[in-house]
């Protein structure tokens, strides 16, 4: 052995000796541990009931007995049958690993927990080794020599701890060799742990509410007017312009939808305004719809089949109304829906026009099948003929970076439009680490039904690796503003910065133009449309005191809203 | 006071191997494929927390051979504090990865320490150790407490929006 003082000594395998200890066990006989914090309540009776769902009961995840419907091991297995017919990619993701470990550390989930079976080909191997049991032929003789097991109790708790730590992102995907899915792995999963009953209450309450009410929160048709009325009065406040808001408008060119999360909760409300806010300044005839009230559809997270029930609103609206075409809103998982299943599982809708913009003329061709534009492909090309006055001094004390949402990136690859309007509304970008942007973004934690608060531990394990990111931009280049354009990382990346990031706030990409905007007959701007005074533009001097509450002083983190 | 001196600088110079040895054990504490995974890769991008154990334990060390104050522990502990505090480990196991601290010191200086050298010196620098291992347990505690307040957060950020549309049209009394 060389001595301390020469180079090599740090290097000797000798200097470190230990075996890794755990696991105790092999994995297949490692029991889950169900921690408060790591796993999300069981869905509601009365939901399941809504929607028809077999075995509808109320029990708790703790609870020994699950209460599984008679003969549930036959109805896995038939239920994977058929699946593993209907669905060509299933039977494929099956066979096809050959465990290369190129997946092993793509996950965020993995990242931050450092629980193998959080590697995407374990979390696949936890159907594959019932698929090997039951439908190979080696399995069926070998067993557990063949990597096959037994579908047991144990492995349906294992199925539904795991599946509902995987947030659909499919960032392991991009690293595979084969490019097997491990997002449709989990939706096949959920889809079987669903014929038992075995929801998620976060998941399947919004789709009940939705199948109900068109929109997740069931917020009525009078609820939702009153909302984005009031809204109003927020905007008028701030910029001194009063706008009216078009309702089921029979006959407007474009019928817009977006997350229903952007009603209630900061900082989506404030995105939500900004859409009004820019199609009134452009003299967009548009209509919001009291029944395609959500663009967001966790019928995604649930089945193909209550995701098609969901989403059949949209053109039936899009229909009754008589639009031309339709717009979109700043969502994430809505746009997976929309760009690679609303036309073949809803379509055609050949009763609708190609999308063209009614402010530049230009004809979105990349939608000519779906008719459906999401809200950066129209901005980027408004402001790109300079339809808009922007000021982008006004966001001068934004240092900003940019989360590319899971979805609109990989499943729709739409990487630079939100980048060119973020440039042009804001003087200070900054990017995050290639590593961890565009393609191999890093999910927020809280995607695909996971954005739960009782699954707060289990979230911030899976924000961890993004909250690096932001950390390290916020401490090298200050940033002090993280923008996402979806629902869910507005309702969740909050708390991952306030955990790993403290003093990075979020907003949407919209908020961020409309705070820019110079719009004609506005008055003196002195507050954003969250009312903080904006720094530099004279409030300060008029209202020093106007603490507004949530106005980010140190501390307080994200915790409360500009609204007294 | 010579043979203080002495240790001290025997720890100094031997600082980077005793990290080395403290890290690993640290990462031994995970599953083997973990484990595997997070030592493979470098990139702290990619392998956050491996960067962080890594990182993080030197920062540590170095604090304690220089002496450094309670807060300055503080703030060496809390990369790894913070992220241990979600993880799936009981509160002792989280912030008990400090005393590997000691073993990693006793195998890196076995020869010198053999025969009771250092016998007082080794003990006040233990001591030093359970410093900072009362400083992970106090950033433990805070980070947990801000897990259950960032849930309180997350359904106040709807509350005020929702009470201001109930109570729209009210005269607000004064």
């Amino acid at each position: 052995m060389s001595r301390f003082d020469e180079p090599d000594y740090y290097k000797k395998e000798e200097l470190v000796q230990i075996q890794p200890k755990p696991p105790r066990t092999p994995w297949m006989e490692t029991p889950v541990d169900f921690r408060p914090g790591t796993y999300i309540y069981p869905g509601k009776a009365k939901n399941l009931k809504v929607l028809d769902l077999p075995n509808p009961r109320d029990w708790a995840v703790t609870d020994v007995d699950w209460q599984l419907p008679e003969g549930w091991q036959k109805t896995i297995l038939e239920g994977m049958a058929d699946r593993l017919k209907r669905f060509r990619s299933f039977k494929l993701f099956m066979d096809i690993c050959v465990r290369c470990g190129a997946c092993a550390d793509k996950c965020h989930f993995f990242i931050g927990s450092g629980d193998p079976k959080n590697m995407p080909v374990l979390r696949a191997e936890l159907l594959r080794s019932v698929y090997r049991k039951d439908f190979t032929a080696l399995g069926k003789v070998f067993g557990k020599l063949a990597g096959g097991r037994e579908l047991t109790v144990d492995v349906l708790k294992e199925w539904f701890y795991y599946f509902y730590q995987c947030t659909e992102c499919r960032r392991c995907s991009v690293f595979c060799p084969y490019g097997i899915d491990t997002a449709e792995i989990t939706m096949m999963g959920r889809e079987l742990l669903g014929l038992l009953g075995l929801y998620v209450n976060w998941v399947i309450e919004p789709v009940a509410n939705c199948f109900r009410t068109g929109n997740h929160l069931g917020i009525t048709p009078h609820g939702l007017a009153d909302t984005l009325e009031f809204m109003t009065e927020d905007i008028e406040e701030a910029t001194g312009i009063k706008i009216d808001v078009p309702i089921n408008k029979k006959g407007a060119e474009i019928l817009f939808f977006t997350p229903s999360g952007d009603y209630v909760a900061a900082p989506g409300i404030y995105t939500c305004m900004s859409y009004m806010l820019l199609f009134n300044e452009l003299g967009v005839d548009y209509t919001w719809s009291t029944y395609a009230s959500d663009g967001g559809n966790f019928g995604l997270f649930t089945s193909h089949e209550a995701m098609k029930r969901l989403n059949a609103k949209v053109y039936a609206e899009a229909k009754r109304l008589g639009v031309k075409w339709i717009m979109g809103g700043e969502c994430g998982h809505m746009w997976r829906v929309v760009n690679q299943y609303m036309d073949t599982m809803n379509g055609p809708a050949d009763f609708l026009e190609v999308p063209k913009s009614p402010v530049t003329g230009t004809v979105f061709e990349n939608a000519r099948s779906t008719k459906a534009v999401h809200i950066m492909e129209f901005m980027s090309d408004v402001i790109r003929h300079g339809k808009l006055k922007l000021d982008p001094s006004r966001n001068d004390h934004i240092r900003v970076t940019f989360h590319d949402s899971c979805n609109p990136a990989r499943a729709m690859g739409i990487l630079e439009e939100p980048r060119y309007v973020i440039r042009h509304a804001c003087n200070h970008f900054y990017e995050m680490p290639e590593n961890t942007i565009r393609e191999q973004t890093f999910c927020c934690g809280g995607g695909a039904g996971l954005g739960t608060d009782e699954n707060m531990e289990m979230r911030l394990r899976g924000g961890m690796p993004r909250g690096n990111a932001v950390r390290y931009v916020q401490e090298r280049y200050g940033v002090n503003q993280l923008a996402a354009m979806c629902a869910i990382d507005r309702a969740t990346l909050p708390t991952v910065c306030d955990y790993w990031a403290p003093g990075v706030q979020v907003t949407g990409i919209s908020e961020l133009v409309a705070n820019a905007t110079v719009f004609k007959g506005e008055k003196r701007r002195t507050h954003n449309l969250r009312l903080e005074p904006i720094p530099g533009m004279g409030a300060e001097d008029e209202e020093s005191e106007a603490d507004l509450v949530g106005a980010g002083a140190p501390g307080e983190g994200q915790g409360g809203m500009g609204h007294e | 006071m010579v043979e203080r001196a002495v240790l001290l600088d025997l720890l100094k110079r031997r600082a980077e191997a005793i990290a080395t040895r403290w890290y690993d054990a640290v990462l031994a504490e995970y599953p083997e494929q973990t484990y595997a995974a997070w030592k493979r890769e470098s990139n702290r991008f990619a392998n956050p927390v491996g960067h962080s154990l890594r990182a993080g334990t030197r920062t540590i060390l170095d604090a304690v051979l220089e002496g450094a104050d309670a807060e300055a522990l503080r703030g060496a502990v809390t990369d790894i504090v913070r992220i241990r505090a979600v993880q799936q480990m009981s509160p002792s196991a989280a912030v008990g990865f400090v005393f590997r601290l000691k073993d990693a010191i006793r195998a890196e200086l076995g020869d010198e320490l053999r025969n009771g050298s250092f016998r007082d010196e080794m003990a006040e620098m233990e001591q030093r150790v359970d410093a900072v291992a009362l400083a992970a347990f106090d950033v433990f505690a805070e980070q947990r407490e801000l897990v259950s307040e960032l849930r309180i957060n997350e359904l106040k950020r709807n509350i005020p929006w929702a009470t201001g549309r109930t109570n729209r049209g009210v005269v607000e009394p004064g």
